[in-house]
């Protein structure tokens, strides 16, 4: 059952080193261990997705997690990107950032984020938010999943 | 200041050239007018009014002198009516006509002025007293005639009557004297009683002469009845005769000597009533003359006093208005809130108070003016503040948002990597927990730098308020003395021009600037192939300039104002909080200096230019 059952694959954008190592061990703490990648900022992002250089080889990932304040190209920016290309827009993102304002908030929906979650401090809530994580968006919304049961 | 509160008090008002004085001596001059006209009317009236009484004086004299014309009239009537019938209370009333008219002589007499006049009025007199006496004597005739005709008559006719009765008894029947004698007495009676009435003497004396012719016959008779006829009819004879003389001296008393005296009166009254009437016409004629000079005169009069008037009326009236035309347009013209010049104050009325107040009000504009411009920069330096109070505020959201934000990202580490430890050591990877230590020592390190930055930036322009002279040579000499460990991790070509010029300020805030920027610049160019740094600095007529000069990667323009902001890191690989060229930032603007980018970011190198005020708008003179 589990060979048969795809692997979620998920974009880690983040531009703290110590952040993404957090996230990507949480991630990999949960049952479904996915397989993750990490952008530095928001133009790698969007050169891994697009599969441009240094990433002619990536693959479609199944989630994306995206930190709003990024260097070059921020959080939101990056979003647009992504919704309005009509490749990408299939692909859900999750907002992941320390800012727990409201205006940010309303901003990542109105660029039509799937969802927007804070960055917990007790690293107890961080282990079940990414548990969370996989368990949703891993059965609900993974399109890799849904072609291979199709 | 009391000079300016009592304008009105400086020029006493002339009492005569006030606007009251004015129009009171135009209503006097009116009310003179008015008076005059009246007098001059008067005065007219009562000439006419002293003539007329003069006409109606003469009026009635003339209407005396025709009552007396009437008067003498009826007396005439009275008398030929007295000489038919003999009454004597017709006569009697003829007397006192007569007397009354006597006495209305007296009266126009004395009403008479002119001689002439009133020897007319004595003529009168006198032809009324010759009228009178003839009267008494006719009266006197007629009473004789009347005793002749009732009493002799009646008496010689009986004895006639008696002689003829004897005569023809004696004589028989058919004589023919008696019967003559019968009828020739008859006739002669019926003749005398005709004359009596119409005074026709022929038929009379034709029978007074047949009975002479009878008498004469009967003288012839011898016969005694014919000498008593004959005597009887002597003494009727004598009596016709007498009764004749009578009626004729009565009758030409009346008939001649009266009428002519009546005539002579009304002759002479008439003579006076022309004189009166005469003397009447040139008091009409003066009363029309007088009459119509008063008219004249009134009209002139009045006409001259209505253009008199009009004038006076029309200059008090122009003299009054004009000034206060005037003044009413200024007042207006000030209620406008225009500026104007105010006409009339050298006026010593009414007017002259109006301007001066008018004057007084103008200045009030003006202050008010004033008051109101002073109001609105007021207003408008309060909506400055108003404006900069929200851009701090918004601006403290913004740090406060960004403060909690970069302060919990090192917290979200430790906590994390704890966690991870925590992991770690459950699953016996003892040497992977440990690995993590230097990662949470950093986070703390780093979350301890993020707060001392934060307390410096906030101090910034709020604890160093002194300001003073600055030696830049030796500030920035002190800057690479405290930089040494850093260039000795990140080192570069550093080159510090000297005589810069020098400036006003914060020792330690603009050492601070200096700092930060050779920091940044010294980290940025850790990837360039032999980095260059240059600080340099000069004067000009806008103030004082300095700049940090280096030749690593550079920043894009679209960066140049994002890198001032708080926690704006351009290269998050590159160390640093991201607070430094925010410090920078308020360092420049507590100096009321700028700081800006020159760059195209493309490896080219960065310029950070300083702008310092020039000496004298925030800063003392340096020392000598």
């Amino acid at each position: 059952m589990k060979e048969t059952k795809p692997k979620l694959k998920i974009l880690i954008v983040e531009d703290d080193d110590q952040h993404a190592e957090l996230i990507q061990f949480t991630l990999c703490e949960t049952s479904q261990k996915p397989q993750v990648w990490r952008a530095r900022d928001g133009e790698e992002a969007l050169s891994f997705l697009q599969k441009r250089e240094p990433f002619p080889d990536a693959e479609r990932p199944g989630l994306i997690l995206l930190d709003l304040k990024l260097p070059k190209m921020d959080g939101l920016e990056v979003l647009h990107h992504i919704k309005s290309s009509p490749e990408l827009k299939t692909i859900p993102v999750v907002m992941l950032t320390t800012s727990a304002s409201r205006k940010d908030k309303i901003k990542a929906y109105e660029s039509h984020v799937n969802s927007y979650l804070v960055k917990p401090m007790d690293f107890s809530d961080f282990m079940r938010l990414a548990q969370d994580l996989c368990n949703y968006w891993g059965s609900l919304n993974n399109p890799l999943a849904l072609e291979k049961s199709g | 200041m009391s000079d300016d509160q009592q304008p009105t008090h400086r020029r006493p008002m002339s009492y005569l050239r006030s606007i009251r004085a004015r129009i009171m001596l135009g209503f006097l001059t009116l009310i003179a007018g008015i008076c005059l006209m009246s007098a001059v009317s008067y005065s007219g009236f009562g000439t006419v009014t002293k003539e007329f009484e003069t006409f109606r004086q003469l009026n009635q004299r003339a209407t005396s002198v025709l009552e007396l014309d009437r008067r003498v009239s009826e007396v005439q009537r009275y008398v030929s009516i007295f000489s038919y019938t003999g009454h004597d209370s017709v006569a009697d009333r003829t007397f006192a006509v007569v007397g009354s008219i006597e006495e209305q002589l007296v009266a126009i007499r004395s009403l008479l002025k002119n001689p002439q006049d009133v020897e007319r009025v004595n003529r009168l007199d006198g032809h009324l007293k010759t009228y009178r006496d003839t009267f008494s004597q006719a009266y006197e005739q007629r009473k004789i005639r009347k005793v002749l005709e009732e009493q002799d008559y009646p008496r010689v006719r009986r004895q006639v009557e008696e002689a003829l009765q004897n005569y023809r008894n004696a004589s028989g029947r058919r004589d023919r004297l008696g019967e003559r004698a019968y009828v020739e007495i008859s006739e002669l009676e019926e003749n005398l009683f005709s004359y009596m009435l119409q005074l026709d003497a022929y038929p009379l004396e034709q029978s007074l002469e047949k009975l002479k012719v009878l008498q004469r016959d009967l003288a012839e008779s011898s016969r005694p009845q014919a000498t008593f006829l004959y005597q009887a009819l002597g003494g009727m004879h004598r009596l016709a005769i007498r009764i004749m003389q009578a009626t004729r001296s009565f009758l030409y008393l009346t008939g001649v000597v009266m009428a002519g005296e009546a005539l002579e009166f009304s002759h002479v009254s008439t003579s006076l009533r022309e004189s009166i009437l005469a003397e009447m016409n040139p008091v009409i004629a003066l009363i029309q003359t007088n009459t119509r000079q008063t008219q004249t005169f009134n009209l002139v009069f009045s006409l001259m006093c209505i253009l008199f008037g009009l004038v006076f009326s029309m200059a008090v009236g122009l003299s009054i208005a004009r000034p206060i035309q005037a003044v009413a347009g200024t007042l207006l013209k000030l209620s406008r809130g225009e500026k104007t010049e105010i006409p009339g104050v050298e006026r010593s009325d009414e007017i002259g108070m109006m301007a001066q107040a008018a004057g007084v009000f103008a200045k009030r504009n003006e202050e008010t003016e004033q008051l109101l411009k002073r109001a609105q920069t007021l207003t408008r330096e309060l909506d400055l503040s108003k404006k900069e109070l929200e851009r701090s505020n918004t601006e403290m959201e913004q740090f406060v948002y960004t403060v909690s934000h970069d302060l919990k990202s090192p917290v979200v580490t430790s906590m994390g990597f704890i966690g991870m430890m925590k992991v770690f050591a459950e699953q016996g990877k003892l040497e992977d927990a440990l690995n993590k230590l230097p990662t949470l020592e950093k986070a703390n390190q780093r979350m301890s730098e993020l707060i001392n930055d934060l307390l410096d930036l906030s101090r910034v322009g709020r604890a160093d308020t002194e300001h003073e002279f600055l030696n830049m040579d030796e500030i920035l000499e002190n800057v690479q003395l405290h930089a040494t460990g850093l260039l000795e991790k990140y080192p570069a070509d550093l080159t510090i021009s000297k005589n810069l010029p020098n400036i006003r300020g914060n020792e330690t805030r603009v050492a601070q600037v200096f700092d930060n920027l050779m920091s940044n610049a010294l980290k940025y160019t850790s990837l360039t192939p032999s980095p260059t740094i240059k600080i340099g600095g000069f004067q000009d007529e806008n103030g004082t300039r300095f700049f940090v000069k280096d030749n690593g990667p550079g920043i894009p323009k679209r960066h140049h104002d994002r890198v001032f902001g708080l926690f704006q890191r351009l290269d998050v690989s590159i160390e640093g909080t991201g607070i430094g060229l925010a410090i920078v930032k308020k360092v420049m603007k507590t100096h009321n200096g700028s700081v800006w980018i020159e760059s195209e970011g493309d490896g080219g190198g960065c310029t950070f230019w300083l702008q310092f005020p020039p000496y004298g708008d925030k800063a003392d003179a340096p020392p000598a």
